[in-house]
């Protein structure tokens, strides 16, 4: 075996996910200390679903379908959005910046245990926080009014692996952009540039409503992975014959993503290791 | 006696030219408001030469600015390549509602934006800097920086309401001044909530959650209010108004506008709810001094 | 300026001498602090129901300054030094007590108090960062409102006086920390305070800088300014001050004049701690034997059931007994 090879499979051996999970409990607390945070940004959700929930009622009030959707399935994937967008909102880009530019990265470095994989699950820790703390009672409450329907067992089982997938492919991207963001040395751009990422993963629009030559842009990149797929699903605006295709090019994007992050992040690792901090 | 009039206090001389007590008092009223805009000019001033001391990260962060603002307007216009009319506005009415939602946005945005820095104030120590000068508080936090890279929010912001003027063949100059007064009632509007909002860091020490559901109820401003429900809308209107900040006012222009009586409320609204939030401002501020943190 | 100085009148001079200007009476501070749980469901619970504990950072802390004197603060980190200025700067509002500088209390009269103080933290600059350090003394001038022949006067003078005339033009990212310092001072004294609060001002100096610092703070001081310097260097105690206040959890242990202090370290002073550690075992002492004849009294009490007596004045026997 060559040495690529024989290092990759100690790497899955060494991967000893009970510690990791520490790190996952650990940040999932962290929420709990938070108290006037927590009401602060439950609200804040509350109001960005009610402004979300009524621009589409008011779209929708002429037609009963735009760019062929209707409303059932447009308010399906957009309210979903909502309630997992606790979920797949992350902040990872912001851990390594600041530990480069302080010095700190030294000492993760050091530590027996993989930084990238660390951080995956540290974020995944307050990932599940808010979407516990915030999407579930968004959930609950559009259940309630009805303004949400739960589809059938099968539709929700496939929601949940394509959200897993969505969340890796989520933390790759900000991973990436969050080494990037020391190799430019500078953080404003790369938000702004963030927001673009955002749109072309379909969290402002699904991708049905782009004009055809943005479409084809946002088809070709992995972000459409992050968000459309899963709320798609669920939503029902992936057809039934095409769920299954959807979530293998999914898992696709999500692979290239994570193999383009590790490779990222090791490169990264003997730059600072020959060079320095 | 915790007394202005207390004879020991009077007695350590301002009737004297002495060193240490020399500085002359601003009398009540008009020459306080007075002092303050001339001051307002000399942090203007730092603020610009600080500014001007990087001038090629002020150009780059502005241009992408610029793209992402129009960005953000993307949203209604492909919106709009598929419907011909939300809620029963037109497209350039929605435009117009969107312009000056963000027009008094980036007008907020620009002036007070360091409002967000309370709670780092408060953490590492320049609250207690700012409370040790003969200034008011609130002067010195927002005074203390102005945003410079939201020019370009700014610079959509009028793109785009004149170009929905325009559209509605609106473009007199009686409007144009209606629409600066609009905006610049909704940007004290938006300060206010926000004034609110930040405050909170005097409570407690976690208040960046506040500080984003301020933005985030600036939000409800792009759309007409008439989308939404009635709760939502009676808050906007009577709670937090930020609704004056673009829906009201814009209602003028429009033939089928209504509650047209509500537009011409707005800068009154905007002073009176600045008022409202001085105060809560005042009450974080006393309790900043007892809590201390 | 020699002839400012002078201009007033010296009959006042005298009687200000004598004026107490800074008066701390049982002055308290006590701060909530929220609790963080152990273990998840401790954290849970806290999550709905927070629950607080109480920190008294300063207890009943009395002294008084005269005006034209240099008092100098010490004590360990948490003792309550940067709690105490902040009440005598108006920056906290006491939980009891009163705090009095130049006769009003400072926080319910916040500006007049800020005209006539100035507070210096060594390890916070008010420098304008990027800005030419000249410039943060106009802007400082304009806020306190100097007439321009005043302010031009007391900047020379501060300028002359902290070597920063070479400085004025540099930005003040790019100082070192001596050079920062030694601004900081000059726009902390800009405006004629009567009081200067100074805490920890030559921290991280090196000796040189250290020196001089302390040689501007004497100058000041035959100017009749009130200084009061918080300080874990008891150097600059021994060159600037003329009395010495000891603070411990929250408690003074010792107020009284440097020499006073010498003497419990024979003649030389000791290292802070030294100090410190001397002054607590001193006063833990003379708490437990306080708490002694209490302590015995409640162990005699319950064991004999007993009617409590002032000083317990049961046979020495049955005392005996009581207290196995």
């Amino acid at each position: 075996m060559t040495h690529r090879q024989t290092s990759a499979t100690a790497a899955l051996g060494r991967l000893n996910i009970g510690k990791y999970l520490y790190y996952t409990r650990a940040e999932f607390m962290r929420g709990l200390r938070y108290r006037a945070n927590y009401w602060a940004t439950l609200c804040s959700s509350v109001i960005i679903t009610i402004i979300q929930w009524s621009l589409w009622r008011a779209v929708y009030s002429n037609t009963h379908s735009i760019a062929g959707v209707d409303l059932p399935t447009m308010m399906a994937y957009v309210l979903m959005g909502r309630v997992t967008a606790g979920f797949l909102a992350e902040p990872a880009n912001l851990r390594i910046g600041p530990r480069v530019r302080s010095g700190t990265i030294v000492h993760d470095l050091v530590k027996p245990a993989d930084l990238h994989i660390q951080l995956l699950f540290q974020s995944l820790g307050g990932a599940l926080f808010r979407l516990v703390s915030t999407g579930l009672p968004i959930f609950l409450v559009l259940l309630i009014t009805g303004a949400l329907t739960i589809p059938d067992p099968k539709t929700i089982a496939l929601f949940m692996v394509s959200l897993a997938m969505g969340y890796v492919t989520l933390f790759s991207t900000g991973f990436v952009s969050g080494v990037l963001t020391f190799y430019t040395k500078s953080g404003v751009g790369v938000e702004h540039l963030y927001t673009l990422v955002e749109f072309l993963s379909g969290l402002y629009l699904p991708l049905e409503f782009f004009p055809g030559w943005l479409r084809t842009v946002a088809d070709w990149l992995p972000f459409k992975a992050i968000h459309y797929i899963p709320m798609a699903i669920w939503s029902g605006l992936t057809g039934p014959g095409e769920v299954v295709s959807s979530l293998v090019s999914q898992l696709i994007w999500t692979a290239i993503m994570v193999v383009l992050c590790r490779a990222i992040w090791s490169g990264a690792v003997r730059h600072l290791t020959i060079q320095g901090g | 006696m915790s007394d202005k009039r207390n004879p020991h206090a009077e007695s350590t001389g301002r009737t004297r030219k002495n060193t240490w007590l020399s500085t002359p008092r601003p009398s009540r009223g008009l020459s306080t408001v007075w002092h303050y805009v001339r001051l307002y000019y000399w942090y203007l001033r730092a603020n610009w030469l600080s500014l001007m001391a990087y001038p090629i990260e002020f150009i780059i962060v502005n241009l992408s600015g610029v793209a992402y603002s129009l960005g953000s307007v993307a949203l209604v216009w492909v919106l709009f390549t598929q419907v011909k009319a939300i809620g029963g506005w037109t497209y350039p009415q929605v435009l117009l509602i969107y312009g000056m939602s963000i027009f008094s946005r980036s007008l907020f945005h620009l002036f007070w934006v360091n409002l967000m820095s309370l709670s780092r104030m408060v953490r590492d120590g320049s609250m207690d800097r700012v409370l040790v000068r003969p200034l008011n508080p609130l002067f010195q936090v927002v005074a203390d920086y102005l945003d410079n890279d939201d020019w370009g929010e700014l610079a959509t912001a009028i793109i785009l309401t004149w170009t929905s003027l325009g559209m509605l063949g609106k473009r007199t100059v009686w409007n144009i001044l209606w629409v600066l007064v609009s905006v610049i009632s909704g940007s004290l509007i938006f300060a206010s909530v926000h004034i609110v909002a930040n405050a909170m860091a005097f409570f407690t020490v976690e208040s960046s959650g506040f500080s984003w559901l301020a933005w985030t109820v600036d939000e409800f401003t792009r759309y007409p209010a008439d989308i939404y429900d009635r709760v939502t809308r009676t808050v906007i209107t009577w709670i937090l108004p930020v609704a004056f900040a673009s829906f009201y006012p814009a209602q003028l222009f429009f033939e089928n506008g209504y509650l047209k009586r509500m537009a011409l409320a707005t800068p009154v609204v905007a002073v009176l709810t600045f008022m409202v939030a001085y105060r809560f401002w005042s009450i974080a501020v006393n309790h900043y001094q007892g809590a201390g943190h | 300026m020699v002839t400012q100085v002078s201009s007033m009148a010296l009959g006042d001079k005298q009687q200000l001498e004598a004026d107490p200007i800074i008066v701390v009476e049982e002055l308290t501070k006590i701060f909530r602090v929220r609790l963080d749980g152990d273990g998840f469901r401790e954290r849970v619970k806290l999550f709905f129901k927070p629950e607080y504990r109480a920190v008294t950072a300063l207890d009943s802390v009395s002294f008084t300054v005269r005006r034209g004197e240099s008092v100098g603060y010490i004590g360990l980190n948490g003792a309550g030094k940067s709690t105490t200025i902040k009440l005598l700067c108006g920056v906290l509002v006491p939980t009891s007590g009163r705090v009095t500088v130049a006769g009003i209390e400072p926080h319910r009269h916040r500006k007049l108090n800020a005209r006539r103080i100035g507070l210096m933290m060594g390890q916070r600059t008010q420098l304008l960062w990027d800005l030419p350090v000249k410039e943060s003394f106009t802007l400082l001038g304009k806020i306190y409102d100097l007439d321009p022949q005043t302010y031009r006067a007391n900047r020379d003078r501060l300028v002359e006086a902290l070597g920063i005339g070479s400085l004025m033009e540099t930005p003040a990212r790019m100082l070192s920390l001596g050079q920062r310092t030694r601004c900081d001072l000059a726009l902390t004294f800009l405006h004629d305070p009567a009081v200067v609060y100074l805490d920890e001002p030559t921290i991280g100096l090196d000796v040189f800088a250290r020196e001089r610092i302390r040689e501007f703070l004497l100058a000041e001081k035959a100017r009749e300014v009130t200084i009061f310097m918080a300080s874990h260097d008891l150097d600059d105690l021994e060159m600037v001050t003329d009395r010495v206040l000891l603070i411990h959890q929250g408690r003074i242990l010792f107020d009284g004049t440097q020499g006073e202090l010498k003497a419990m370290f024979g003649g030389q002073l000791g290292s802070l701690e030294d100090t410190v550690k001397r002054f607590y075992r001193e006063e833990a002492l003379a708490q437990e034997e306080a708490q002694g004849d209490a302590h015995k009294k409640a162990r005699c009490d319950e064991a004999r059931g007993c009617e409590k007596t002032p000083g317990c004045e049961e046979a020495p026997e049955r005392r005996e007994e009581a207290l196995r």
